[in-house]
C-alpha cells in the first residue's frame, strides 16, 4: 500500500490516481469516507452486520466503476448515491424474504425472536434512550423525508446535493426536510419529549451545524 | 400573520443555505413572530435530539487488495473458485482461501461443525451464542464460531488447511518475491503473518461475496476443506502453535 497519508490531498486527485490504478490511493478515500458511509447505511438499515456490508459492497462497486467517474459530482455525492442505492436493493430483498413463509416450526422461532418486543418511543424518551427513539421516529417517514433528512442533517449535504441524488428540484428537497422534520417534532413532543426536560436543553441548542459522522 | 416566510424559506434559514436578503428577511420576521420563532426553536431543539441517534462505533478498516500475481502454483480448484472472482491478494490463491476461512466465518456467522462427516459449514446471521439449533441425527451440537473459546474441535481442521497452507507460503518464500511490492508481514519462518491489515484485506475480498451469493461461498470452502482434508499429512506439533494463532484470530475477529 502506497503510504502517502497527507490530508492535503483532494479526494479529486485521489480519484484520479484511483482511477489510473493506483489501489493505494482508493484506499484513502476508503479511509476518509467509510465511517459516512457506514453511518450512512446503518441510519438507513438499522443493522450494523447489514450496514457494514453495504459500506464494503459501495467501495467495491465504487473501485470498480472509478475510472468511469468524470467528476460530475463530488467524489462523496457519489459514493453516497451508489451506497443508496445498495440499501434500496437490500430494504427490497429483505421485505422479500420476510415475506416467504415460515416453512417450519425453528424458522418461526428465529423469525419471532429476532423481533423483540420493541418499547414505545414514549418508554425511550422516559428512559432518555434518544438515541432509538430517534431511530424509531425516523422509521415512521415517507423514505424521501427520511433519506433527505439523513444527508442535511448527518451529512451535511447541500440542498442541491441533495436534490441531484434524490432526482427532484431543489424546491422538493426542501418541502420533504420541512415535512419531515415536523413530523419528527410533532412525534417526539407527543411522546413526552420537549415538555418541561427540554426546555432547558433548548438554551443550549442553538441550530447546530450539520456534523458530518 | 400572513407575510410569514414560506416553508422552504424556513428550512433554507435552519440550515444556514439561503441568500442573504432571504436571510434578513427571515430574521426580520422572528422579532415580531411568535409563531414562527417558537417554530424554529423547536426545529433547533429537535436537531440537538437527533444529535443522539449515532451509529456504532464499528470497527471497519475495508481495504481492497488489487488483483496480483496470485497464480500461486497448486491452486486447488476450491482457490480457483475463488480467484476467479477478479480480485484477491497477492501473497497466493491458497492462502487468500484459507485466510478467507477464517475472515468469512466471522463475518458471515458461519457455523463449523466437526462429526463423522468432517467439516459441516452452514451460514446463519445468529448473533454469537444466540440463535437456537437443533442437533441433526445425533450429530455434534453445532457450535457458533463466535462463541468457541477453548480448543474446539475444527482446530484439528484447522490445522489441516494450516498444513496447507505453509506448504503455498513456503513455496512463495523460496520462489519469487511476493508482487507488489508487497512483503509478508512477520516473516522469517516461524509465525503465520496473522495482522489485522491481512484479516482487513480479506474482509475487503469478503465483500466481494453479497449475501445472496454467500451460499455459493459456503460450498465454496466446504470443497476446499474437504480437499484439505484428503491431502492431509501433517506434522500436527509444529502446526499447533500456528491453528491457535489463527483461531485466536478467528475468535477476536468473531467478536468484532
Amino acid at each position: 500500500m502506497t503510504a502517502t497519508a497527507a490530508t492535503d490531498v483532494t479526494d479529486e486527485q485521489l480519484v484520479a490516481l484511483a482511477a489510473g490504478g493506483d489501489t493505494g490511493a482508493f484506499n484513502q478515500l476508503v479511509v476518509r469516507w467509510e465511517r459516512p458511509i457506514f453511518a450512512l447505511a446503518y441510519r438507513t438499515l438499522g443493522r450494523e452486520e447489514d450496514a457494514r456490508d453495504v459500506c464494503q459492497e459501495a467501495f467495491l462497486r465504487a473501485f470498480r466503476a472509478i475510472g468511469g467517474f468524470k467528476g460530475q459530482a463530488r467524489f462523496s455525492s457519489w459514493l453516497y448515491r451508489i451506497a443508496l442505492n445498495l440499501c434500496r436493493d437490500w430494504i427490497r430483498k429483505e421485505r422479500r424474504v420476510r415475506m416467504v413463509p415460515a416453512s417450519d416450526d425453528l424458522q418461526q422461532e428465529q423469525a419471532h425472536s429476532l423481533e423483540p418486543a420493541e418499547e414505545s418511543v414514549e418508554e425511550l424518551i422516559v428512559r432518555r434512550d434518544l438515541g432509538r427513539a430517534v431511530e424509531r421516529v425516523m422509521a415512521t417517514l415517507p423514505e424521501p423525508q427520511r433519506t433527505a433528512i439523513l444527508l442535511k442533517e448527518y451529512h451535511g449535504l447541500t440542498f442541491q446535493e441533495i436534490a441531484d441524488l434524490q432526482g427532484c428540484p431543489l424546491s422538493t428537497v426542501k418541502t420533504r426536510l420541512y415535512q419531515g422534520l415536523s413530523a419528527l417534532r410533532r412525534q417526539l413532543e407527543r411522546n413526552g419529549l420537549g415538555r418541561a426536560a427540554s426546555l432547558q436543553e433548548r438554551g443550549a441548542v442553538s441550530y447546530p451545524p450539520p456534523a458530518g459522522d | 400573520m400572513s407575510d410569514c416566510p414560506e416553508n422552504e424559506a424556513l428550512v433554507a434559514y435552519v440550515y444556514d443555505e439561503c441568500e442573504p436578503a432571504e436571510r434578513a428577511h427571515v430574521e426580520r420576521h422572528l422579532q415580531t413572530c411568535a409563531a414562527c420563532a417558537a417554530e424554529l426553536d423547536g426545529f433547533a431543539a429537535l436537531r440537538g435530539t437527533l444529535r443522539a441517534w449515532a451509529p456504532p462505533d464499528a470497527r471497519l478498516g475495508f481495504r481492497v487488495v488489487a488483483e496480483g500475481d496470485a497464480e500461486a502454483a497448486g491452486a486447488t480448484s476450491a482457490a480457483a473458485w475463488w480467484s476467479g472472482r477478479g480480485l484477491r491478494p497477492a501473497w497466493g490463491a491458497a492462502l487468500a482461501a484459507t485466510t478467507v476461512l477464517v475472515a468469512g466465518a466471522a463475518i458471515a456467522s458461519v457455523e463449523v461443525r466437526y462429526g463423522d462427516g468432517g467439516f459441516v459449514f452452514r451460514m446463519g446471521w445468529s448473533e454469537p451464542g444466540g440463535g437456537e439449533t437443533q442437533p441433526m441425527d445425533g450429530a455434534v451440537r453445532p457450535q457458533p464460531v463466535a462463541a468457541a473459546e477453548e480448543t474446539p474441535p475444527w482446530r484439528a481442521e484447522l490445522a489441516a488447511l494450516e498444513a496447507e497452507l505453509r506448504e503455498e507460503l513456503l513455496a512463495q518464500r523460496t520462489g519469487a518475491a511476493p508482487a507488489g511490492g508487497r512483503s509478508l508481514p512477520g516473516g522469517g519462518g516461524a509465525a503465520i503473518p496473522a495482522t489485522d491489515d491481512w484479516l482487513r484485506e480479506v474482509q475487503a475480498l469478503m465483500a466481494e461475496s453479497e449475501r445472496r451469493q454467500r451460499q455459493e461461498f459456503a460450498s465454496g470452502l466446504m470443497r476446499l476443506a474437504q480437499e484439505v482434508d484428503l491431502h492431509r499429512q501433517a506434522d500436527q506439533l509444529r502446526m499447533q502453535q500456528e491453528v491457535d494463532s489463527l483461531a485466536d484470530y478467528m475468535v477476536r475477529v468473531a467478536q468484532q
